[in-house]
């Protein structure tokens, strides 16, 4: 009976540090695409803006893309980190994936697991 | 086996289960620890690059920084000075800033004795990067 009991408690305290495993690196994924969704809603096209007189604003998809790259490499994002970065002239979205692998929960087979986050941005002038 | 030595065979069943099961409690406690060290350390280093994003000059930017990483480490149940922050990058419109807080686990602390020694820690260190708005203005 003890021996049983340890062995639920190991299998209990096991999936609690899976899961926190898992939380922690859903948290820093949503702060990188956060960080890389707001740095994207800065580059603005300059030419349209100029050309019209400041009355319109819109991103420049590639340097949108460039910005949050740029955000997420210093940031120390991981190699495995896919990345998709939907722009549009009003607004930008960044999505983050990748897999934490566990350590207990291979017991029951499940031996990574796929977690995900986006941020979505839009500049703001005035 | 005699009923006596059924009798040890329990005894020593019921301390070593006990000495596993405590060891057990230990290292569950640790890696709580750790893992409220790892929150308090991303929590801070996220709000110190807010705050510096926002500030509009370097005392300002230290002020916000200072406060805001004390804030994190309060809601966490740790100590102000327990979290140490630092910033690479110039502060300028369009340039990055990566914000590394740093503090350390003491991994050497039994109930109700407290640190039995107390260098020996696990160093946790989150990193996050921002980048300040092109077109803000500084005050």
């Amino acid at each position: 009976m003890l021996v049983g009991a340890l062995l639920l408690a190991l299998a209990f305290a096991g999936l609690g540090i899976d899961g926190a495993r898992m939380f922690t690196a859903r948290r820093d994924l949503q702060n990188q695409a956060d960080a890389a969704a707001l740095a994207a809603a800065s580059a603005l096209d300059a030419e349209v803006y100029r050309a019209s007189a400041g009355e319109v604003t819109q991103l420049d998809p590639a340097a949108a893309r460039q910005a949050a790259a740029r955000v997420l490499a210093a940031s120390g994002a991981r190699s495995d980190l896919a990345v998709a970065v939907e722009v549009t002239p009003e607004r930008v979205t960044v999505g983050l994936r990748r897999s934490v692998p566990t350590t207990f929960l291979r017991i029951v087979g499940m031996r990574e697991q796929q977690i995900g986050a986006s941020a979505t941005a839009a500049p703001r002038t005035g | 086996m005699t009923r006596d030595e059924r009798g040890t065979a329990i005894v020593e069943l019921a301390v070593l289960g006990s000495l596993i099961f405590g060891l057990l409690v230990q290292a569950v406690v640790l890696f709580g620890t750790l893992h409220r060290a790892t929150l308090a350390t991303s929590a801070a280093a996220r709000e110190y690059g807010r705050a510096v994003m926002l500030a509009d000059s370097e005392a300002d930017a230290l002020a916000r920084g200072r406060l805001v990483v004390a804030q994190a480490a309060g809601n966490h149940g740790l100590e102000p000075e327990a979290l140490v922050a630092t910033v690479e990058g110039r502060r300028g419109r369009g340039e990055l800033l990566v914000v590394r807080v740093r503090t350390s686990v003491p991994i050497a602390r039994l109930p109700f004795v407290g640190e039995v020694w107390p260098s020996l820690g696990v160093p946790v260190e989150s990193t996050h990067a921002v980048q300040i708005d092109r077109y803000r203005g500084f005050g």
